[in-house]
């Protein structure tokens, strides 16, 4: 339980809000390159932080975000014209390159310096791994790119899904973190892997009451869900938290596994990127739909909404709730999607009931609350320091004797220790 | 670039606020006549700076225009029974006439005088040039009709209609007085492409009056200058020819939210006479008006403008900003500047998207915004003076307002604009000759 300032503290990112401002320390995912395929195509318009934002491909490729009102009086600069090395505003003609330079004012008279001295407020973009990656802080404060190992990967090993998610995003992210949903919310009736559920596998579904443990790290924490299995052993889900927004999905390496993110776009939703990667090899094109069915996200319309969702109850189905999977809800994914955005815009936490299970769910929102606090008092928060080997973070599954503690059996990097 | 301060003064409309009350100094066009056509025709809603009203036209034709809500129990007029002088509540058969005296309450005893007790709230109406004005200030302020027609602008030449915006009627305004946005928004080709001498074009490049269909080539950074008057102000939008002359727009600034937009008298008289009544703080009503008429007969413009106020006067949209004003990316690239058809829903998608108030704190103003600097400065220093007690002057219903005009004109050597669409100017002499022996 919270209380409403620790609540609206670690929930809301407006600019100028604390969380708002420590946000826009860390590199963020933006869009997906293919939303602005083609040199001088359509901008699109979208939200971050609650900030309006547009996006465009210039002449040369490169990618402009920048603020979606032009600043000479405030149009829409996603009306513009794409061209020539930059974007026009087709109110008066003033042109903006992808820093945000004015370079052209024809409405003005050429003896006029005043071009020179208007800027349009752009931020700088990264395209990696078929993500545009955007940085909104202090320009004196950026930081070095997160190298997750998934960014290095060639294109056809991953599979990404951007979702709009109609919640604030920390609910999402609380569910990110939450292994014990997973027996439940994700169960199907079902002996093969469906849009219904997961055939959860019999470790988890003997035991399930896991016992969370948290261990801090340089990068934010991971914390491991143990549950008890055949004589002697204990079945382990491991899950990293890395700030401000990411977790993996626990999976062995080598085999395909999921990245997860919820980033903010304004306090009452978010953009939830599912990211699949395969180190060893490309997906096929039949995993690669199976994936996004199983999802359900493979019906999405043109503004990243899911089909199912809100508005039609999700399509729940009380029949295939008997017969085929625990949630009667088609798409794992949806599934989440629905339990979160049924706790309102912004979940009121002055009124929820904890249990030990959530304890890896109080870990992170601490932890966040402190960094943020610590922000506030000049303190960079976890994850922004050149030295984490981001590559190295990951989600693991696994057996272990059961008098060997999970650390031991999974020894912590030393360059994700805490200094 | 406004404090935040000042950009809540320019835009609120509401009772009580400060640009509210200066807006309720002034008759309004609250709505077209052809919405109530003929007498006893069904009542319309009519909201006008956050207030919802109901028009009617009695049986005698008389015009009122009341609260939404009867006074009883507060059930919506708009759907009343409008019949023998009078607009009836279906709830419980209260009636008003247009002044908003209860003139019946059947529902209470024949002996209770309680209906002479109650009042609906009803505002003067006023009906001319196909709009029916309003006055929404306190009673003993309200001024005579200031008539920007004169008498004799007949009844049979009135050509208003109206569209509907959904942003803040100031962003409406603005453009209006924005010479610099038409060489872009409105140019109709693509950047660095200059129109070129039709056929059926007369290519005008000389001083003078533009004759009706011609066209004069000119560059695309105009000079504004301005000039203080009785009503408000004029801005020239002033640009040079090739051959060296200079292009003179002149637009007139009447407060608190009319344009007359060059030139003296468009061909069709109307849509020049442009009015951003605000509907409340996040949309409003364009108007476009008659105030002249010299028509000319065979525009098909004009018979399509008919068609329209012969069905209530209200254009329909389609473009808006969930369909991204149906901009068509081909065309912006290929053939026109902005991929968006239709010059009023150019304007609607450039000055909605800077959203339903637009942030004036971030805004940065070159020398083309000078007509929009002196226009806000006027407004909010109009604003501010009322709220210390100092009532506006340009209520006055004797001074001349059917005298203003705008114009177009190609300069003569050491001629200045100001003179243009004056009582000075040769043209304005010929025409109002013409009138009167016409």
């Amino acid at each position: 339980m919270l209380t409403r300032e620790e609540n609206d503290l670690i929930t809301r990112t407006n600019p100028g809000t604390p969380l708002g401002d420590m946000m826009r320390r860390f590199w963020i995912p933006a869009f997906m390159a293919s939303e602005i395929r083609e040199n001088d195509g359509a901008p699109i318009r979208f939200k971050l932080l609650g900030e309006d934002l547009i996006a465009f491909r210039d002449t040369n490729g490169k990618v402009g975000v920048m603020e979606e009102y032009c600043p000479h009086r405030g149009a829409s600069l996603a009306l513009g014209r794409n061209e020539d090395g930059g974007l026009t505003c087709i109110y008066h003609g003033w042109k903006f390159d992808v820093e945000g330079n004015c370079l052209d004012m024809p409405s003005e008279p050429d003896a006029s310096n005043f071009k020179d001295k208007v800027k349009a407020r752009a931020y700088p973009v990264q395209e990696i791994a078929g993500i545009i990656w955007a940085y909104m802080g202090p320009a004196e404060s950026i930081p070095p790119f997160p190298a997750f190992q998934w960014t290095k990967v060639a294109d056809d090993h991953l599979v990404l899904i951007k979702t709009l998610q109609e919640c604030n995003f920390l609910q999402g992210l609380e569910g990110g973190i939450d292994s014990s949903h997973a027996s439940f919310l994700h169960r199907s009736f079902g002996g093969v892997r469906t849009g219904w559920g997961n055939p959860l596998n019999a470790l988890v579904m003997k035991d399930t009451a896991p016992r969370l443990e948290v261990e801090y790290t340089s990068y934010g924490y991971r914390y491991a869900a143990v549950r008890d299995a055949e004589e002697g052993e204990e079945y382990v889900r491991m899950t990293p938290y890395i700030l401000p927004f990411y977790t993996y999905i626990p999976g062995a390496p080598g085999r395909a596994t999921g990245f997860t993110c919820w980033v903010p776009r304004d306090d009452f939703s978010c953009w939830q990127w599912e990211i699949g990667f395969n180190e060893e090899r490309p997906f096929t094109a039949q995993e690669r739909s199976d994936r996004i069915e199983q999802f359900g996200f493979h019906d999405n319309d043109l503004g990243f909404r899911k089909a199912r969702n809100f508005d039609n109850w999700y399509q729940q189905d009380r029949e295939a709730m008997k017969t085929r999977g625990f949630s009667g809800i088609y798409g794992t994914r949806t599934q989440d999607h629905a339990v979160q955005e049924t706790m309102g815009p912004i979940y009121d936490r002055t009124r929820e009931h904890l249990g030990t299970s959530d304890r890896a769910i109080i870990a992170m929102r601490r932890l966040l609350a402190d960094s943020v606090r610590n922000f506030t008092d000049g303190i960079d928060p976890p994850g922004l320091a050149p030295s984490i080997p981001y590559e190295l973070i990951r989600g693991d599954d696994f057996t272990k004797p059961a008098d060997v503690t999970w650390q031991e059996a999974r020894p912590l990097d030393p360059g994700h220790a805490l200094s | 670039m406004l404090t935040k301060e000042d950009n809540e003064i320019l835009c609120r409309v509401g009772p009580g606020t400060m640009m509210g009350n200066l807006l309720r100094r002034y008759w309004t066009p609250a709505l077209l006549s052809s919405e109530v056509p003929t007498p006893d025709c069904p009542p319309v809603r009519c909201r006008l700076f956050g207030e919802d009203l109901i028009a009617f036209r009695d049986t005698d034709g008389k015009v009122g225009l009341l609260d939404n809500y009867c006074p009883h129990r507060r059930a919506s007029l708009f759907f009343g029974r409008n019949e023998e002088c009078g607009l009836r509540c279906v709830y419980h058969g209260w009636k008003f006439d247009v002044n908003g005296a209860c003139v019946d309450m059947p529902s209470e005893p024949a002996e209770s005088n309680f209906k002479d007790k109650v009042r609906i709230t009803a505002y003067p109406t006023h009906e001319a040039g196909g709009v029916i004005w309003t006055y929404m200030g306190p009673e003993d302020k309200q001024p005579g009709f200031r008539n920007f027609f004169g008498d004799a602008f007949p009844e049979s030449e009135w050509r208003a209609t109206k569209i509907i915006s959904m942003c803040n009627w100031m962003q409406g305004l603005e453009g209006n007085i924005d010479s610099s946005h038409i060489d872009y928004l409105h140019s109709g080709r693509p950047p660095g492409v200059e129109v070129k001498e039709a056929a059926d074009q007369v290519w005008f490049d000389q001083p003078g009056y533009p004759p009706p269909g011609s066209r004069t080539p000119r560059s695309h950074s105009p000079t504004l200058e301005m000039e203080d008057t009785w009503y408000g102000f004029r801005y020239a939008g002033l640009r040079k020819t090739p051959n060296g002359y200079t292009n003179a727009r002149v637009t007139d600034i009447i407060l608190p939210f009319y344009t007359l937009v060059a030139p003296v008298y468009g061909p069709l008289g109307g849509d020049n006479f442009l009015v951003m009544v605000p509907i409340d703080d996040h949309s409003f009503w364009r108007l476009g008006f008659a105030t002249k008429s010299t028509p000319v007969p065979d525009d098909p413009r004009l018979a399509a403008l008919q068609a329209i106020i012969a069905q209530h006067g209200i254009k329909e949209r389609n473009q808006w900003a969930d369909n991204d004003y149906l901009i068509d990316r081909e065309a912006q690239k290929t053939s026109t500047y902005t991929g968006i058809s239709g010059i009023a829903q150019q304007d609607l998608a450039v000055t909605e998207s800077m959203g339903t108030i637009g942030d004036r704190t971030k805004e940065h103003l070159g020398t083309t915004d000078r007509a929009v600097i002196r226009m806000r400065q006027k407004l909010i220093n109009a604003a501010k003076d009322l709220a210390n007690g100092i009532e506006p002057a340009d209520v006055d219903p004797s001074l001349p307002w059917d005298k203003i005009r705008s114009a177009e004109r190609n300069l003569d050597e050491g001629e200045d604009w100001r003179m243009l669409g004056t009582e000075e100017d040769p043209l304005v002499r010929q025409l109002e000759a013409d009138a009167v022996h016409g």
